[in-house]
């Protein structure tokens, strides 16, 4: 059990026998995964995928063996330096010499549907993609009806294989803050800060990328009943670089939310919920769980504040360290789905929710299509989502 | 032994491996180049010997206006560069995309050097071209300063875990050479993955001058777990490899005491230990701290 640590004092705590609690997936995972001969395959050699297969090869050395990107300059590139992957342009290819085990996808958003159709087409048995899984609700629909027995996708929603989240999750469960009585929450960043014309052909903007974190961490939290009222703004590119919005929760409660990749004081992404309740206040980001309660609990070590740090969770885990640690905890999750043949945290069934939720968000602000400088949309009707 | 204490570059540019709140709140208060010089300053005077920084349009600033208002401290202090400010080029890569990215890199190291770009792109030869890119990196702060001065050139932890998890040899023999014999530094390799370094280092045969690593009594930050990243720094100090601790607060969760205790059972292996701050007090007070419980301790002082 996580013990409340006073801040102001510097304890540390011993987070070592709450980790099967929170991150079940460092038990023995050395045992489990490395004996496996798997052959992985990423498709897209962005960050996200430099990312992914250096934390897979970090993990397990020499387990990616195929690497797809449509460009020239970055397959040519990379072969004359990386001796130990097979680059290709083309994924039929690679598919057909490789026959990867797993496969990885982290291209440009809009491509996703139509690699992960393809790759379930033929077969692939466990697929990996990065957010957001698809454009939309429609094509995740799509997708979850072309899969097959024994097929699994796992969408890369890392936030909830952040420690921070996961503990915020127990103890709202737990009822440590009482009912519920009202949520904000933000995800901002400060990404794009000049004109980009990257995302017009996407159509949508900063909630469908960044935001979609933010609302997979709502809808797991949290049960939302309807859309009252949302508006994007752009202010960098021709779809909505700001977007916000106000829920209705089951239980009557609201959840307000923003989402921005325009903010020039968020150096680095950061999401932040905090929820009040009748007996107290949480809030949590990636770095930090805060409670502050009338009631001492015993989850909080029998106090009313509780205070956590990301060094206080992440003591000599996760095994590897590239960017953020949930990275490296979700791909471990994800090869431990492979092994056991078990749907994962957030297989794209899971994710109907998420996205569901963002098209409603779209269709309340009316924002199918932006245009630059006039994002702000009139209020409308609540959306019934029930 | 430890012989050097430095100070490090993080509050300066917003970063906080703590908390992003924390971050934003110590950019504040160094808002200009002399609030951020006054703690270089102060770190000197409390006994700080060397600065390491990240190639941030920021520390080109600070160094510069460090060089003209207060050259005797400029001149006073050890440098340890890393390189590249990898944030910079994520947020480049949001903007221009990663082909977008990579063809403006490619168009900036043939602007600065013509004659070697064109070789290397005749030749098909990217490890150099990598060491170009080090090289264009590195030139505006090797201006600045002293060169006796600056200690090492190091490759940020994101270019290190690729170059272990893609197994890339050749790129860090050829890196490593490019920095000792035409930048006239030693080279090092900062890593969060200390563990699997080692074990990557020996099976290469690679020996490096210099490697940059967390150590904390939490483990944070200290990979595949903090017992084998111990057993790393162990091994590594006894090779001669110059150790530098970075993160011994473990991110602020610990007190410079408690680090200073847990690091005292490293101190002949440690080379240097680094610190950050954004207040000349904490600057100052922290490295005769540090100089009381490590150089004392070890007979150095």
């Amino acid at each position: 059990m996580l013990r409340a640590v006073d801040y102001d004092d510097k304890r540390i705590i011993d987070t070592r026998s709450s980790i099967s609690v929170l991150c079940p997936e460092l038990i023995n995972w050395k045992e489990r995964l490395l004996l496996s001969e798997l052959k992985i395959a990423v498709i897209g050699f962005g960050k996200m995928g430099l990312l992914h297969s250096g934390i897979l090869n970090l993990l397990i050395p020499n387990v990616v063996k195929a690497i797809v990107d449509k460009s020239f300059l970055l397959t040519f590139g990379a072969s004359k330096t990386i001796k130990s992957i097979k680059f290709y342009r083309d994924l039929e290819e690679m598919l057909g010499k490789v026959k990867p085990d797993a496969v990885y996808v982290t291209t440009p958003t809009s491509s996703h549907y139509t690699i992960v159709k393809s790759l379930l087409e033929h077969g692939v048995k466990y697929v990996f993609v990065e957010k957001p899984p698809t454009l939309n609700y429609k094509q995740l629909q799509s997708l979850i009806s072309t899969k097959r027995n024994g097929q699994i996708v796992m969408v890369g929603f890392q936030k909830k294989y952040a420690l921070t989240f996961r503990h915020a999750k127990l103890l709202l469960e737990n009822g440590i803050i009482g009912e519920v009585e009202g949520v904000s929450a933000y995800i901002r960043s400060g990404d794009i800060l000049e004109p980009t014309s990257r995302f017009d052909a996407l159509g949508r903007g900063v909630l469908l990328d960044l935001g979609v974190h933010l609302i997979d961490l709502i809808t797991w939290l949290f049960k939302v009943k309807s859309v009252v009222k949302a508006e994007g703004k752009s202010l960098y590119t021709r779809v909505d670089d700001v977007f916000v919005a106000e829920l209705e929760a089951e239980g009557g409660f609201k959840i307000f939310v923003e989402a921005s990749w325009s903010n020039p004081d968020y150096r680095v992404p950061e999401t932040y919920i905090e929820a009040r309740g009748s007996q107290g206040v949480l809030q949590v980001t990636e770095d930090y769980v805060k409670v502050s309660t009338s009631i001492g609990y015993e989850l909080l070590g029998n106090k009313r504040e509780l205070v956590l740090y990301k060094p206080h969770y992440y003591q000599g885990i996760p095994p590897v360290n590239l960017a953020d640690p949930e990275y490296t905890i979700e791909d471990i999750h994800f090869l431990e789905s492979v092994h056991e043949g078990q749907e994962p945290l957030t297989s794209i069934e899971k994710s109907l929710e998420t996205m569901k939720l963002v098209d409603e968000l779209y269709e309340a602000a009316g924002r199918g299509v932006g245009g630059r400088g006039q994002g702000n949309t009139p209020r409308r009707q609540p959306v019934s989502r029930c | 032994m430890v012989k050097e204490i430095l100070l490090g570059d993080n509050p300066f540019l917003g970063v906080s491996h703590l908390a992003q709140e924390k971050a934003r709140a110590e950019r504040s208060e160094t808002p200009d180049l002399e609030a951020k010089a006054k703690v270089l300053i102060a770190g000197l005077e409390g006994g700080v010997t060397g600065y390491t920084f990240s190639t941030h349009q920021v520390n080109l600033e600070l160094l510069e206006y460090t060089s003209k208002h207060y050259p005797e401290a400029l001149a006073k202090l050890n440098y340890y560069i890393l390189i590249p400010y990898a944030q910079g080029y994520v947020r480049r890569a949001n903007v221009y995309g990663t082909v977008g990215l990579a063809k403006s890199v490619l168009r900036d190291i043939m602007l600065k050097h013509p004659v070697d770009f064109t070789t290397s792109i005749l030749t098909i030869n990217i490890n150099r071209l990598a060491s170009l890119f080090i090289g264009m990196e590195a030139r505006p702060y090797l201006k600045i300063l002293p060169r006796e001065r600056v200690k090492a050139i190091l490759l940020h932890e994101v270019l290190t875990e690729l170059i272990v998890a893609y197994d890339l040899a050749e790129l860090l023999r050829e890196l490593k050479r490019y920095v000792e014999r035409k930048l006239k530094a030693g080279f090092g390799l900062e890593t969060r993955n200390i563990g699997q370094l080692k074990k990557y280092l020996e099976e290469r045969g690679i020996h490096v001058e210099y490697v940059m690593t967390p150590l904390n009594p939490l483990g944070y930050q200290m990979a595949p777990s903090k017992e084998e990243a111990e057993e790393a720094i162990r091994e590594l100090g006894k090779r001669r490899v110059k150790i530098i601790a970075i993160n011994i607060l473990a991110s602020g969760a610990i007190t410079l005491e408690e680090a200073c205790k847990y690091l005292e059972s490293f101190e002949d292996k440690i080379y240097a230990v680094a610190y950050g701050t954004s207040k000349p007090q904490r600057a100052r007070e922290n490295a005769m701290l540090i100089n009381r419980c490590l150089l004392r301790a070890t007979g150095y002082i």
